[in-house]
């Protein structure tokens, strides 16, 4: 199986979303940027969001040089409710007054005891997992709502169904992002804002680097047998963006090698 | 990408910045470089040869600066004019007076933190000034800047433009209270979608604009603020000299690669970050600056009000 780089460079190029304007929360590194990477294979025009400005124009330099079209829009999600508020009114302005796809990708993930989260980081997981994509999506589903036409999909985690010995906040903050899929669904659904859930099983980031061992023991057990790639996960976010999943709406699409539902002995 | 190679940052000169470049045979025209940056955004090009004209409000100051300009580069070819950016009227008697080509504008002049003030045509300071001045003095110009067969225009932002985008239903706060921020923030934002919109406008005449944030740099257009805030503001930003805040301008004016698609915002010497909220007080360019759809629009409303102005 070829690496997730390998994977990315050699994505095929098509026009699916060709007209479509995308923005990807938290796209500098990992998943986010992997989503960001394929939106724009398959013609998007996509905003990569980060909080690191060299990082983020990396990756756009990345979708540049493979022919997509991208910009850079450096911001924090984690500071304030009407911070993101005007995050959103920038990244639309940017998209020149339309954004078609949302994907709420950026999170943290602090996977420690319950006694050992700091406030700091408890406040983080509120802020950028529930509190971003819920400004968000209220300042810019309406909009696409209006059009009569939208795509929103929110990255969830295997882990928010499943009881673990660590992390209860950040995968309960998943839970709530699964949740309000659901809503948002229900919500903004029946004018033609299709919303829904890709959630990754354990997988290999930059941003879990330090625990590649944990992960390792974690997947060698499931079917896949091997962690996810940052790009499995895009391949289903472009599904559920595209004219092809018309009938999805409030899905949760599992990419997680058989994580979540299968044993193996 | 910024090209780390790049040897100039936030701390070189303009003087640094127009070392090896030579202007001789080339025209420009600096607004409000009586004082602060634009003295020695003057004196940068002036250094490089360039013939420059100080377009001033107080001839007398101006006159001091040329003489100074003179003697510190060796250049005679500085000459003086007046200008109210104000004033329409003085705008156009400006552009009439100029004759030959015209190879770099610098829209360097700017007012900043004033309380209620209007022009003779009713219009609010920040905008008249900042803006509308300069792009009358820029459509003034214009023939004399296809004559040169490739110019720059060179617009004097801030990081000021993040708080506020333009207020088309409401210019001139006729209708909602006035502040002094929101006002010059619209006037700087502005100042980016001018350049953005004459580049793509004027890119057949050969004419290529871009914005510039100088830089945290103390000089009289502060000299409203309250002390206290002035000592604050001084502790928490990065600073320059008038000499390091005026290199961006001669950067641009004389080194970056401007055009439809380029960059339209410089910082300390290199094309800013897009950013949806300012990074350590004055670094990164917003996105409500950049919009080709309202870069448009509020060339369609300059042209109409300069029209009213006759």
């Amino acid at each position: 199986m070829k690496s997730n780089e390998e994977e990315l460079l050699s994505v095929p190029v098509d026009r699916r979303l060709a007209g479509q304007t995308a923005l990807v929360t938290g796209s500098s590194s990992g998943i986010g940027e992997a989503i960001a990477r394929v939106l724009a294979a398959s013609g998007a025009r996509v905003i990569v969001h980060g909080r690191d400005a060299e990082r983020t124009q990396a990756v756009v330099a990345t979708i540049e040089r493979a022919g997509g079209n991208a910009s850079a829009l450096v911001a924090d999600l984690g500071t304030s409710a009407s911070d993101v508020r005007r995050f959103a009114a920038e990244a639309a302005a940017l998209a020149g007054g339309q954004l078609d796809i949302l994907v709420n990708n950026a999170g943290i993930y602090p996977a420690t005891a319950t006694s050992d989260l700091g406030e700091d980081d408890l406040d983080a997981v509120l802020g950028v997992n529930i509190r971003a994509p819920h400004v968000l999506v209220a300042a810019l589903a309406p909009a696409m709502a209006e059009r009569g036409r939208g795509s929103i999909v929110n990255i969830g985690s295997w882990m928010a169904r499943v009881g673990l010995p660590f992390g209860a906040m950040y995968t309960a903050s998943k839970a709530a992002l699964e949740q309000m899929t659901r809503t948002w669904a229900a919500e903004y659904g029946p004018r033609g804002v299709h919303v829904n859930t890709v959630a990754p099983g354990a997988t290999t980031t930059p941003g879990n680097a330090e625990s590649e061992d944990v992960i390792a023991a974690m997947t060698a057990v499931t079917v896949a047998g091997r962690p996810v790639r940052p790009v499995d996960v895009a391949y289903a976010v472009r599904f559920a963006v595209s004219d092809e999943a018309s009938f999805l709406h409030g899905s949760i699409i599992d990419v997680d090698g058989g994580i979540a539902h299968t044993r193996l002995g | 990408m910024l090209d780390r190679r790049e040897p100039f940052g936030a701390e070189s000169t303009a003087l640094e910045v127009v070392d090896g470049i030579d202007l001789h045979d080339r025209t420009a025209v600096v607004t409000g470089s009586g004082s602060g940056i634009g003295v020695e955004t003057a004196r940068a090009l002036a250094a490089a040869g360039a013939a420059v004209t100080l377009a001033v409000r107080d001839m007398a100051t101006g006159n001091r600066v040329a003489a100074d300009i003179r003697a510190s580069t060796g250049n005679d070819a500085v000459r003086v004019a007046f200008i109210d950016l104000a004033d329409i009227r003085s705008v156009r008697s400006f552009a009439d007076a100029w004759s030959g080509p015209l190879h770099l504008l610098v829209n360097n002049a700017g007012v900043m933190d004033l309380p209620e003030q209007r022009t003779p045509d009713g219009r609010e300071m920040h905008f008249a000034v900042n803006h509308l001045g300069h792009f009358a003095l820029a459509q003034g110009l214009h023939p004399a800047m296809r004559a040169a067969g490739g110019s720059k225009m060179v617009s004097l932002s801030s990081s000021g433009h993040a708080s506020s985008g333009i207020r088309f239903d409401d210019l001139f706060f006729d209708r909602d209270p006035y502040d002094t921020g929101l006002a010059y923030g619209q006037s700087k934002t502005a100042n980016v979608l001018f350049a953005l919109e004459a580049t793509r406008r004027w890119k057949d005449d050969g004419i290529a604009a871009s914005a510039v944030m100088p830089g945290g740099i103390w000089t009289n257009l502060q000299r409203r603020w309250d002390p206290a805030l002035l000592a604050d503001m001084k502790r928490r930003y990065p600073t320059k000299t008038v000499e390091q805040g005026a290199a961006t301008s001669v950067y641009v004016a004389t080194r970056a690669e401007l055009g439809v698609g380029a960059p339209a915002y410089y910082e300390d010497c290199h094309p800013a970050n897009v950013v949806a909220a300012i990074q350590g007080g004055v670094h990164g360019v917003l996105p409500h600056a950049l919009d080709p759809a309202v870069a448009d629009r509020l060339w369609e409303v300059s042209e109409w009000l300069l029209e009213r102005s006759r």
